[in-house]
């Protein structure tokens, strides 16, 4: 749409503007106050420069976070798209049938992110839950407290089974809008079943697709609570994630200038990441997806 | 009430939308904007509503400086293409929101409501939502809407664009009557010249966001200002041809010369473009003062009434528009031009060449079907209790192998529904569909190895133009070598041998409808062709070429080809055998010269034609007919007719005379280029005329007379044969 | 013009329908069974839930949901969620519509850059907010109040709601506005009368994913609360007694928090498939 310059919309704009400068960039403004100055206590500050900033650049701490964050963003990424788009086109496009599938999708999107965590860490106990319980009738030795691959396969299974539906969902928004004519075209064309998904398919999702990833990049980077309930960050460090590090940081050992400098380095590298993401998404959008 | 634009221009970031332009629209006119898409109509308009401020220049209303004001204050009224209602409300609600806007009272909004909604003819549906109502209802319901304010100026950009044929006809009729009643400034956009011709008043010719030419709409048509006004301003598209004049001698081509007609004689020597339109062209000499031309013949399109030629002469490319059918096949035609439509104007007589006789390609890459529809019926409900409920009602026919037929019919007739039903999209209800002898009713669509464009394009966004127009054919394993020959084919013959590597995607609409018709087309081996509307994207001017295309084609390889479509010109040039449907019923099968002469349904007279045919309710004898008293002579003899017996009349047929015939009274006089249609009251009923460009219409005209061979006799709606 | 959907061939689907129901069957039961075993597991006495292993409750009891109908404690954390989501769901949307409307319709000075800035705000990690929040709102007296969980979840809410409005409004014609004005509607009342009712689904949209973004969250509204506006969610921690988990009354809790989203879910089940396009395909 050819939209018309017009100054005065900055005044549409303001309210909003308001709202977020008092719940982001007052915040934002204390987490930079800290990240500069340290403390020994007593409310007395003093200004330390960047010294938190190299202090965590050269510790090993945050770079392990890093690592393991970075490792559970691509994992459940490579799951979560794949299995959602493939979900998606298995769906049922309309009839009850459809809506009851949508419902039931939709369900595990809307329970609180540490009920999610408690489901799971109910599910997967070898003495209580169905899964644990299950596996160890099996004879497969499993449990997330103790061993790492557990509670890694645990914390995965549980984003997978958490998110998965919003990538399929997200995907079968994008398969509605395809016109019927396609598939007819693509019918007299004897296309085969991939060269549709290949050549119509693929293309009219990519625009949701993208924002399925970008959504569950951003999420998945900021995860928190789940994992936390499930595992505490353990067995170790073992699925400590970047925000767990942080909230032990910031309110366990309250070491508020490394924690500061810390959060400013997350949240900087988030923002390149989605900043790519979202370049992308963009430069699809102009070519008319 | 006077509009001026005073040196008005708009410049959008850094780009000329509106060249300066000085325009003075006065009070009761009509003041019709023409020019092609996104030659600056548009942004005009908005400029003289004040939804755009001008970059440069004044908006004078009423001798008042209105600049910049306000749009809420200016009290203009709009419609636009789209069909733009307030969804949430009612018609009523609808029309009466200006008003309500406006403090008027209660009472008077409702009268004044009421008032204009019969005049829209929307009486029936005032309680109704917008969205519930048909394409035509709606943008009634957004005409009313503009009218009911009494805005001293009202703007209409397109408003018919989006409407079926046949519909944007009968509206276009009633627009000038409304604004005759209405009195204020109308300001009519749009991208057809006939459209313009038909509104009359003042037309304004646009090109790339300049104005070329401003006055009354016949003395733009007839002269042109200059060679982008006549282009602008033609449809069938103006013929060029450069000359050169010396003395009293005209030369062009490669070294053709011809004697300077008289009208030249004070043109002073130098090149010259001639230009002249299609109608001006004649294939006899049909006046002394004509000039010869020797042109090529690529394809005839025939109408029913009138032929369509489209000539190769030395490079340039003609088309002329000839009345009456002509088989150019048989005649070694020769043709005329006359040399009044323009000043420069030039026109000659030539000689045809023959059209070269239908290539049949060998065998083997063709296969041939014959369709038969047997006992055909098809139901959208599951279980269908009525006659009312079929989409498509029975059908039993056989279309031949190698034609072209139409499905023509306005939109919900079923002529979608029968060609999904042939290209194996749809499962018919009831009966059988046959390609030759084999039975094809459940088969999947791709074992019937047929090619279909449909009315949007359906390109593959993410491959090529190659890789697109490939498809078809490296679905079906082909080896290379081949499917490059043949998209090289298809490429050159869609015009995009150019862009063949480009990426489909980002390409303009009319563009990938080409790759979608070139993908229809890339297969030789196919049963059947079938378009389902597909030049609805086009503009009008791609339309002429692409439809030459198509025909072009059909000569070549002779497939079957059915092409949907509710534009009866694109019928019937297409077409050899039109097909026209009616409420899911087929209505009448013919050739254009049949549907046009001898219609078997009234339907078919009123929706072919433009306007359609008169009807008379009479009361026959034998071979006269008695119109209120008054005896009309007959072609054909007739025995006792039942039920409600009428004549059909083509306004073609029918001429106005000083003392022969019926009486009439002349209502308007339109000057539609071409030819005039007078619309008159024959007997207190609408009855409208016919006359050729040069005829003169004087005021003492009052009779109408009939060519008695083509006065057709209609019992309960079906045309009754009579005896010769 | 009935288009030609209806009935595809009738051989060929046959075969894949069965397999798409199997797969959706598979993946349906993959997503309902830890639900399936907390029901269970809250209508089960804790004897039964620590003794035997039993795939369906053995004697069946309501005491657990019984225990928190019956405590303030309990239920007053529903009470609690249940405010704050909506009053940011209110204040999100409030304020997001006119900033939709003005990112669909104009162009403005520094109007991408602003729009890339509200979105950054969707990718701040709760984590990073967490501490300067608690002392934001300690310091303006707001803390433990409902109105500074609904204000802090604002950050990641209203910029998703600026969004999925834009997305929305961009579908509905220019032409509507401008028609509008003709007729002399002013900005207001055009807004409320007309654009509102127009985009009425996609209002609701972002109000569904505003309130699913709001009721999941735990983290901020956990610190930001003690007593008196403490949600559900952090009132369940309260199970862990000395005599170890109350594994029953935590699964009674647990699902009814799911109970909200789902009758949510259920109101819009029909405009899911259209609300996850966000107005964007």
């Amino acid at each position: 749409m050819n939209k018309t310059l017009n100054n005065k919309a900055w005044f549409l704009v303001l309210p909003v503007l308001v709202l977020v400068a008092f719940s982001a960039v007052i915040p934002l403004m204390t987490v930079v106050n800290y990240s500069v100055q340290d403390t020994f206590g007593n409310n007395q500050f003093f200004w330390a420069g960047l010294e938190w900033f190299e202090e965590m650049l050269h510790e090993d701490r945050m770079w392990n976070a890093l690592r393991r964050q970075l490792i559970f963003s691509a994992v459940i990424l490579a799951i979560e798209v794949p299995l959602g788009v493939f979900v998606a086109l298995n769906m049922p496009k309309s009839g009850a049938w459809s809506s009851f599938c949508l419902v039931t999708m939709s369900l595990p999107l809307l329970i609180p992110w540490n009920v999610v965590g408690t489901i799971w860490q109910i599910f997967g106990r070898v003495d209580i839950g169905l899964l644990g319980h299950t596996l160890a009738a099996m004879g497969i030795d499993y449990n997330y407290t103790q061993d790492t691959i557990a509670a890694w396969v645990t914390i995965i299974v549980m984003d997978v089974w958490h998110w998965t539906s919003l990538v399929a969902l997200l995907a079968f928004a994008g398969l509605k809008s395809i016109p019927d004519a396609y598939y007819q075209a693509a019918r007299i064309d004897q296309a085969s079943r991939w060269k549709v998904f290949r050549y119509i398919e693929l293309p009219k999702m990519a625009g949701v697709l993208m924002i399925a990833i970008l959504l569950r990049f951003m999420d998945s980077f900021m995860i928190y609570t789940e994992p936390f309930v499930v595992t505490g960050g353990g067995p170790g460090n073992a699925t400590t994630l970047l925000s767990i590090d942080l909230v032990k940081m910031a309110l366990g050992q309250f070491d508020l200038g490394p924690a500061a400098a810390f959060s400013l380095m997350y949240f900087l590298v988030i923002l390149a990441i989605s900043w790519v993401f979202y370049t992308v998404m963009t430069n699809l959008d102009k070519k008319g997806m | 009430m006077t509009l001026e634009l005073r040196g008005v221009s708009r410049i959008v970031e850094g780009q000329l939308h509106v060249h300066p332009t000085d325009l003075v629209l006065e009070k009761g006119t009509m003041n019709v904007l023409l020019g092609p898409t996104l030659s600056g109509k548009t942004s005009l308009m908005r400029l003289m509503a004040g939804l755009d401020v001008p970059s440069v220049g004044q908006v004078i209303w009423q001798g008042k400086d209105v600049t910049g004001m306000r749009v809420q204050d200016r009290g203009v009224a709009m419609v636009y293409q789209q069909f733009i209602n307030y969804p949430s409300m009612t018609v009523y609600d609808n029309i009466a929101s200006p008003m309500r806007l406006l403090g008027l009272s209660k009472p008077e909004i409702d009268r004044r409501v009421r008032e204009t909604a019969e005049l829209m003819k929307l009486d029936g549906m005032l309680e109704r939502r917008p969205l519930e109502l048909s394409g035509g209802q709606q943008q009634r319901c957004a005409l009313a809407r503009a009218l009911v304010k009494d805005a001293g100026l009202v703007l209409l950009d397109e408003p018919l664009a989006n409407l079926d044929y046949k519909l944007r006809e009968e509206l276009r009729v009633e627009i000038p009557k409304i604004f005759e009643a209405a009195g204020s400034i109308f300001v009519y956009a749009t991208t057809e010249p006939e459209e313009a011709l038909l509104l009359g008043g003042n037309v304004a010719t646009l090109w790339e966001g300049r104005v070329t030419q401003f006055g009354p709409t016949p003395r733009v048509y007839r002269c042109p200002a200059d060679a982008t006004t006549a282009r602008v301003f033609s449809d069938p598209p103006m013929n060029f041809l450069a000359v050169a004049k010396t003395g009293a001698s005209l030369a062009f081509g490669e070294g053709q010369q011809l004697p300077a007609p008289e009208a030249l004689a004070e043109l002073p020597d130098g090149r010259y473009m001639a230009g002249f339109r299609a109608n001006h062209l004649e294939i006899r000499q049909h006046r002394p003062e004509a000039l010869r031309f020797t042109a090529g013949l690529a394809v005839t399109e025939l109408t029913g009434s009138e032929t369509f030629v489209h000539l190769d002469h030395h490079g340039d490319r003609w088309v002329g528009l000839i009345h009456g059918v002509h088989d150019l096949e048989m005649a070694r035609a020769s043709m005329s031009g006359s040399t009044r439509a323009m000043s420069t104007s030039s026109a000659r007589t030539g000689r045809w060449w023959r059209r070269p006789p239908t290539r049949r390609p060998p065998e083997e890459d063709r296969t041939m079907a014959r369709i038969t529809l047997d006992n055909l019926a098809h139901s959208y409900q599951s279980n269908p209790q009525t006659e009312d409920d079929y989409a498509l009602k029975e059908l039993n026919h056989v279309w031949e192998d190698g034609a072209a037929y139409a499905l023509l019919g306005s939109s919900g007739c079923g002529k979608s529904t029968l060609l999904n039903i042939i290209s194996g999209l749809l499962q018919p209800s009831q009966g059988r569909i046959l390609f030759d002898d084999r039975d094809v009713t459940h088969a999947a669509t791709a074992e019937r190895n047929i090619a279909q464009v449909f009315q949007f394009p359906v390109v593959y966004d993410t491959m090529t133009v190659h890789d697109n127009l490939a498809f078809p054919l490296r679905n079906r394993g082909r080896d290379e070598a081949y499917v490059a020959e043949r998209v090289g084919e298809i490429a050159r013959m869609i015009g995009m041998e150019h862009m063949l590597k480009r990426k489909a995607r980002g390409l303009t609409a009319d563009a990938k409808q080409k790759i979608s018709l070139g993908r229809g087309m890339v297969r030789k081996d196919v049963n059947a062709l079938l378009f389902d509307e597909p030049l609805t994207v086009i503009d009008p001017h791609m339309k002429w070429e692409l439809r030459t295309q198509l025909k072009k084609l059909h000569h070549e390889f002779g497939h079957t080809m059915i092409y949907v479509t509710h534009d009866q010109t694109e019928a019937l040039t297409f077409a050899d055998k039109v097909v026209v449907m009616y409420d899911g019923r087929v209505v009448q099968i013919g050739t254009p010269e049949e549907l046009f002469e001898r219609p078997e349904h009234t339907f078919v007279g009123y929706f072919i034609g433009s306007p359609g045919m008169n009807l008379l309710p009479a009361e026959v004898e034998g071979n006269v007919a008695h119109v209120h008293g008054a005896a009309v002579p007959l072609g054909r003899g007739y025995g006792p007719l039942s039920g409600k017996v009428e004549l059909g009349i083509r306004p073609e047929f029918a001429r106005l005379s000083r003392d022969e015939g019926l009486p009439v009274q002349i209502r308007r006089v339109e000057d539609v280029g071409r030819h005039k249609i007078i619309r008159t009251e024959l007997f207190g009923q609408e009855f409208n005329v016919i006359a050729g460009e040069d005829e003169t219409v004087g005021a003492d005209m009052a009779r109408v007379a009939f060519d008695p061979a083509h006065v057709n006799v209609y019992a309960d709606g079906w045309r009754v044969a009579g005896a010769a | 013009m009935p288009d030609a959907t209806a009935a595809p061939a009738r051989k060929a689907p046959r075969i894949r329908v069965n397999r798409s129901a199997l797969v959706m069957a598979a993946y349906l039961i993959f997503l309902m069974l830890p639900l399936y075993w907390l029901l269970n597991m809250s209508l089960k006495t804790n004897a039964e839930i620590l003794g035997d292993f039993t795939l369906f409750p053995r004697n069946l009891t309501f005491q657990n949901y019984v225990t928190i109908f019956t405590d303030p404690a309990w239920y007053m954390g529903y009470v609690n969620s249940l405010i704050y989501v909506v009053m940011n769901t209110v204040i999100s949307l409030a304020v997001a519509l006119p900033a939709a409307y003005a990112f669909s319709r104009y162009h403005f000075m520094g109007d991408k850059h602003l729009f890339f800035w509200l979105l950054t705000n969707r990718m701040a990690p709760p984590a990073v907010f967490a501490l300067p929040f608690f002392q934001l709102y300690s310091s303006v007296g707001l803390f433990d109040t409902h109105i500074a969980v609904a204000l802090a979840h604002c950050l990641f809410n209203v910029p998703l709601a600026v969004w999925i409005l834009e997305g929305f409004m961009r579908g509905v014609p220019k032409e509507i506005d401008e028609t509008a004005y003709i007729d002399g509607y002013g900005f207001g009342a055009f807004f409320v009368k007309i654009f509102m009712p127009l985009i009425a689904s996609g209002i609701g949209v972002a109000a569904f994913f505003c309130f699913m973004f709001s009721w999941v969250e735990l983290l901020l509204s956990r610190t930001l609360t003690t007593v008196d506006a403490k949600p559900i969610a952090a009132i369940m921690t309260r199970t862990q007694g000395a005599s170890g988990i109350d594994w029953g009354l935590l699964a009674a809790a647990g699902i009814l928090t799911i109970i909200p989203g789902a009758l949510v879910i259920w109101f819009v089940r029909n405009y899911i498939a259209k609300g996850f396009a966000l107005g964007r395909v």
